[in-house]
Formats: C-alpha cells, structure tokens, sequence
C-alpha cells in the first residue's frame, strides 16, 4: 500500500500549474478541464439553518479532462451535522459535454449526473424542486434511510464578454425509484480583478484574483413549475489563483426566501495536475 | 430485470475510468495549418493592442510558463503532447490569427480553449509568442 501510495505522489510532484478552477460553487461555465489534467477539490459547505442543527458537508471532487470537448468528474459526498452524526453520503459521477467546438456568443454544454446518494446529503451543490432547510431538520439517522438514485441533466449557457463570464444553468433532475422530475436554476457571473497580466510572478496581483456572485435555487418540479415555496440563495464569491496551481475560493450564501437555509458559507481548495492522464498512460508502456 | 443501482454505478465508474485513460489526440503540426486555414478574415486581420511593448512581451511570457509551457515545452519547441511552435506555419500567422487560434483552441484535437484568459492575456501571450517565432 506505501509503495502504491509513493507511487501517486511521485507522479503527482514533479507537475506545475495549468488553467486553474473556475470561481464557482453551484454554476458551470463551457469551460472544460483540459485534456489529460486532473483536478482535485474540496470544497465545504457550512450551514446554518434557521430551524435545523448546524452542519458541514463537503464533497472530493476528482476533475478529468478526458477530451477538448469532454470533462468527467467524480464526487464523494459526506457530512456532520453538529450535536448528531457524521457519515459519508454517497457518490456521484457527472459529465459534460461541450457540441459547439469553438466560441460563440453563447456556448452551451451539456451535463449528464448520476448520484447514488442517501437523503442525509447536504452538500447543496444544486437546489432543486421544494429543496428547504426543513430537509436539515430530521436526524441523520433517519435521513440516511431514504436512498436516491438520481439522474441529473443541466443545460449550460456560458459567454465571455469584456472580462466578465456570465452563466445560465437550467437543471432538471429525476429519482429513478419515485417522484416527479424537479427543477431549478444556477446564475453566475464573474470577472478577473485584473484583466492584464503584470510582467513580474506575483501571487496578490489583480489578475489572480476573480470576483463575482451566484444566484440559484428550486424552480419547483412536474406539473408544479413556480417560484412559490422554493428556496433561492444570493452569493457573493472570491476565487484566488495562486502561482502553482491551487485555487482558493470563499464563497458566504444568503437565504432568499423563508424556506431557504438563513447562511451558507462555501469554501474550496483545489489543485491542478496537468499531464497526468499522460504520465498514467506512460506507465503502463 | 430488476434496477441495480450498485452494478450501474460499478460499470459507469469502469467506463469513465477506461475511457479517461483511452489515448488522446494530440494536435500534430499539420492540425497547425489547418487551424490557420479556419481563422476568419475579421480575426486574422485584428490588430494586436500590446505589439511592441516590452511589459506585455515579458506578461506574456509569464503566461506562457503557466498555462502552455506543460504541453508546448518551456521554449515552445514541443513536446510528446503538443506540437513545436516554432515553425513556418505559426511565423506566418498574423498576431489575428494566433489570437484566434488560442481563444478558440482546437478542442477535436485536444488543444483546449483558452477564453477563460481575458483577451488582453491572450494579447499579451500572443505579444511573446511572436518574439519566438
């Protein structure tokens, strides 16, 4: 096990920085790992509901760029919730997909999820339907008896435009075992706080640091599509871009509505290895 | 056949981990023509805003370290996973052109797209690029 170990780190050490990870939390811009990168995240979340216990979830995300045109992700979900329990809460694997190969005023992607995770999961990467903090309320214990095998699709819109992103998620999701399929949305918009570069390495340059807010929430679900009843957040968010590849982002969520959690701070820590399908290609040579 | 949510999640994490570690295209320098060819008129004719300037040169170096270098080598000369750059075919290309080419990438051909570098960035790497070539 030491030796395999070794191994990974080994080729992990000798990689340097590529395109780092974008500033968001819940949306997702047409921008696409690229290929053969890995990006490894965590990024938590830190609840405080009105009526529910405090928690911690978080998520490791595992990045590839498989294609150009081609991106696939692996979470593993888990949580505590503060005066109960903590457990890991499941999976997910997501792709996205980009049809249009170049820049267009407007570029969509599209993004297929498959989540095998139990009702305790809180990492709120996406609200959907009548999602509401009274979920957070009910004891992990029996949370965790309720299994969702989920597909998720997302429509993606992305432009860039003067220095600024500015993305439009409609997602649509679906338990396979019962309910109706749920919906709902994710807004963005961001924007480098320098947009030359300056001629010397520096980690506090303008240019490292991307700032901007999201927007998202439910949009109810089939038969029932409204606003009525559904939770919605406003995010205000700050990425930073550090020199050899780690991206820092803080990102604190303000409840919209009553049935919203009242505080959401997110942050994240990611690290990106260029070149390592290639170097794990290489091994097997 | 009843659902299997534990087979279906084994295979789809079997099929992204094959598919992830398939072979990838590289962009060979015969894909650099190409590409040149698929510039359109308007971009192969714009203007570079930074040309000259001896700040912008050495900006674009920097970016050129971090973001290409890894695939196009640190003196642009190529490598296993990128092509040279320092060849006929990107001396010939106008600065339009070169900016092109990196916005839009040649993602068919694994060479990603860098429009989520402002475009005074993607000036300036062009600005460096054409000291190289």
């Amino acid at each position: 096990m030491k030796v395999i170990i070794l191994m990974f780190l080994g080729l992990l050490l000798p990689l340097a920085a590529a395109a780092q990870e974008g500033p968001y939390f819940n949306t997702y811009t047409h921008h696409m790992e690229e290929p053969g990168s890995l990006e490894i995240s965590l990024a938590p979340v830190f609840g405080l509901p009105r009526t529910a216990r405090g928690f911690t979830a978080s998520s490791l995300e595992l990045e590839y760029g498989v294609k150009g045109w081609w991106t696939t992700e692996f979470y593993l979900d888990g949580q505590s919730t503060r005066g109960d329990s903590t457990l890991l809460t499941g999976y997910r694997w997501e792709n996205r997909f980009r049809p249009l190969l170049r820049e267009h005023w407007i570029n969509p992607v599209l993004y297929v999820e498959y989540e095998r995770l139990n009702g305790a999961d809180k990492t709120l990467r996406e609200v959907v339907g009548f999602d509401s903090e009274r979920d957070a309320a009910v004891p992990n214990g029996d949370l965790r008896r309720e299994k969702k095998h989920e597909i998720e699709t997302k429509l993606i819109f992305s432009s860039n435009l003067r220095g600024w992103n500015i993305s439009e998620n409609f997602i649509a999701e679906k338990n396979l075992g019962h309910s109706p399929w749920e919906f709902g949305y994710a807004l963005g918009a961001s924007r480098p706080l320098g947009l030359v570069a300056s001629a010397r390495e520096c980690t506090l340059c303008p240019e490292n640091f991307r700032a901007g807010f999201e927007l998202y929430g439910g949009l109810g679900e089939w038969r029932r599509f409204t606003l009525s009843g559904t939770s919605h957040y406003l995010a205000p968010l700050l990425a930073w871009d550090l020199p050899n590849g780690t991206t820092l982002r803080v990102s604190p969520g303000f409840g919209l509505t009553g049935t919203s959690h009242r505080f959401l701070l997110r942050v994240g820590v990611s690290y990106e290895l260029p070149g390592f399908g290639h170097r794990i290609r290489k091994l097997f040579r | 056949m009843p659902f299997r949510p534990k087979i279906l999640g084994c295979a789809a994490l079997l099929l992204s981990a094959a598919l992830a570690l398939a072979g990838q295209e590289t962009i060979k320098r015969a894909d650099l023509e190409a590409a040149r060819a698929r510039v359109p008129a308007a971009a192969h004719a714009l203007e570079n805003p930074f040309a000259g300037r001896s700040e912008a040169v050495l900006a674009g170096k920097k970016l050129f370290k971090r973001h290409c270098a890894e695939c196009h080598g640190a003196d642009a000369a190529g490598s296993e996973k990128a092509p040279n750059l320092r060849v006929p075919e990107m001396r010939e290309a106008t600065q339009g052109d070169l900016f092109w080419m990196i916005r839009n990438g040649n993602l068919k051909k694994g060479m990603p797209s860098w429009s989520r570098l402002p475009d005074q960035q993607i000036w300036q790497l062009v600005a460096y690029l054409k000291t190289l070539l």
